[in-house]
C-alpha cells in the first residue's frame, strides 16, 4: 500500500518530457528549474543574436524566465509545446524591446563572427571573413520572419517542426520558407557584390570554392 | 528546373546532417534526391557558411546562476526537500516524530505525577 505518493527527486526530474515538467512546475520550484536549466542557453543565443548585446539579452532572458514562471500555472499544452511557448514569449519581448525604444539592431559583427575555419593563409582568413561579414549584413536586410528562421534553426538548433511550432506554421510551409530564404541570401550577396564590384565569386566559383582562386 | 519541394526536403536534410555535425553524410544526402548536382551545390556552399557563421554566444555562468537563484532559490526548504525523500524514508521520520512526542509527553506526566506524590506528604505534616 503506497501511503505517500512519490515526488521525483532532481536528478529524476531531468529524465522527465517537458509536458510532464510543465505539471509539476505548476507547484513545484525544482521542476521549473529543470526547465530552466533545459532552455536557458538555447533562449538566450537568441535573444543575443536579436538584440546584439550582451547587457540587453541578460535582461530580456531573466524577463522571459521571470515571466513564463509566473504564468507557468495558467499554461496548457493546447498544440503549443512548452518549448515553443517560451520562444514565443522571447519573441513578443524582443519586439517590444525593439519597439519602446525605436532601435534598431546594433550588432557586433566580429562577435558573432565564427572561429576561423581554415588556416590557409591570412589573405584566404581574410577573405573567408569577408564573406562572412557580408552574409551577416545580407541576414540583416531579410524580412524579421526569415531572420527569425535562420537564428532559430542555426543558432538554437532547432528542426523545422519545432520552428513551426514556433512561428505557427506547418513543418512543410517552414521547409518552403526555408527554401525562398536561402534563394534570397544568395540573391542579395550577388548583389552587393556586383554593386560594389568587389572580385567576389561568381555562382560558379561559390560551386567550387577552392577553383575560384586561379580565376 | 529540379521540382521545388524535392529541392526543398534535399536543403532541410543537408542542413540537419551539417547541424548534427555529420558533414561527411552531404554527399550521400544529396545523391538520395532527384535534384541535379548543380543546383545544390551553391545552396550546400551558402548553408556551410551559414553553419559557420551563426554561432551561438554563451551566457555568463554568473548571469546563469543569479537567474537561477532568483527563480527557484537554493535548494528549497526543509519541507521541500522532506517531501522529495523516498517513502519508507517519510514513514520512519513520521513514526520517529511520534514516538519522540510520545516518550517526552510520558515523561513529562511521571514527572508531574512523582512531583504531586512528594507534595501530598509535606501538605499533611
Amino acid at each position: 500500500m503506497k501511503l505517500f505518493k512519490r515526488k521525483p527527486k532532481q536528478h529524476d526530474l531531468t529524465q522527465l518530457e517537458d509536458s510532464e515538467l510543465v505539471l509539476l512546475a505548476k507547484d513545484s520550484q525544482q521542476a521549473f528549474g529543470v526547465l530552466y536549466e533545459r532552455y536557458i542557453q538555447k533562449i538566450y543565443k537568441y535573444i543575443y543574436y536579436r538584440t546584439g548585446n550582451h547587457q540587453d539579452a541578460e535582461d530580456l532572458t531573466a524577463a522571459v524566465f521571470h515571466r513564463a514562471m509566473g504564468h507557468i500555472a495558467n499554461y496548457t499544452e493546447r498544440g503549443v509545446p512548452f518549448q515553443a511557448w517560451l520562444y514565443r514569449i522571447a519573441h513578443n519581448l524582443v519586439a517590444n524591446w525593439h519597439r519602446d525604444r525605436g532601435r534598431r539592431k546594433v550588432i557586433p559583427l566580429e562577435e558573432f563572427l565564427g572561429p576561423d575555419t581554415h588556416f590557409d593563409g591570412p589573405d584566404s582568413i581574410a577573405e573567408d571573413k569577408e564573406e562572412r561579414t557580408q552574409l551577416l549584413a545580407a541576414i540583416n536586410r531579410l524580412p524579421e520572419e526569415r531572420q527569425q528562421l535562420l537564428y532559430l534553426k542555426f543558432v538554437s538548433n532547432l528542426s523545422n517542426l519545432e520552428v513551426g511550432e514556433i512561428l505557427d506554421r506547418t513543418e512543410g510551409a517552414i521547409k518552403s520558407l526555408y527554401h525562398r530564404t536561402l534563394i534570397a541570401l544568395r540573391e542579395d550577396i550577388e548583389m552587393q557584390r556586383t554593386r560594389v564590384g568587389a572580385p567576389g565569386r561568381t555562382v560558379d566559383q561559390q560551386t567550387h570554392p577552392k577553383e575560384g582562386k586561379h580565376g | 528546373m529540379a521540382n521545388d519541394l524535392e529541392l526543398q526536403n534535399l536543403l532541410s536534410a543537408v542542413t540537419d546532417a551539417l547541424l548534427e555535425k555529420q558533414s561527411s553524410s552531404i554527399d550521400g544526402i544529396v545523391d538520395r534526391y532527384a535534384v541535379p548536382r548543380q543546383e545544390v551545390d551553391n545552396f550546400v556552399y551558402l548553408i556551410r557558411q551559414l553553419h559557420q557563421t551563426l554561432v551561438g554566444a554563451q551566457p555568463s555562468q554568473r548571469f546563469v546562476k543569479r537567474l537561477q537563484h532568483d527563480l527557484v532559490g537554493s535548494n528549497g526548504n526543509l519541507v521541500a526537500r522532506i517531501r522529495y525523500l523516498p517513502p519508507r524514508v517519510q514513514i520512519a521520520a513520521g513514526l520517529a516524530v511520534v514516538a519522540g512526542f510520545i516518550i517526552l509527553n510520558r515523561r513529562r506526566l511521571a514527572d508531574d505525577s512523582r512531583r504531586e506524590q512528594q507534595e501530598v506528604p509535606a501538605l499533611q505534616q
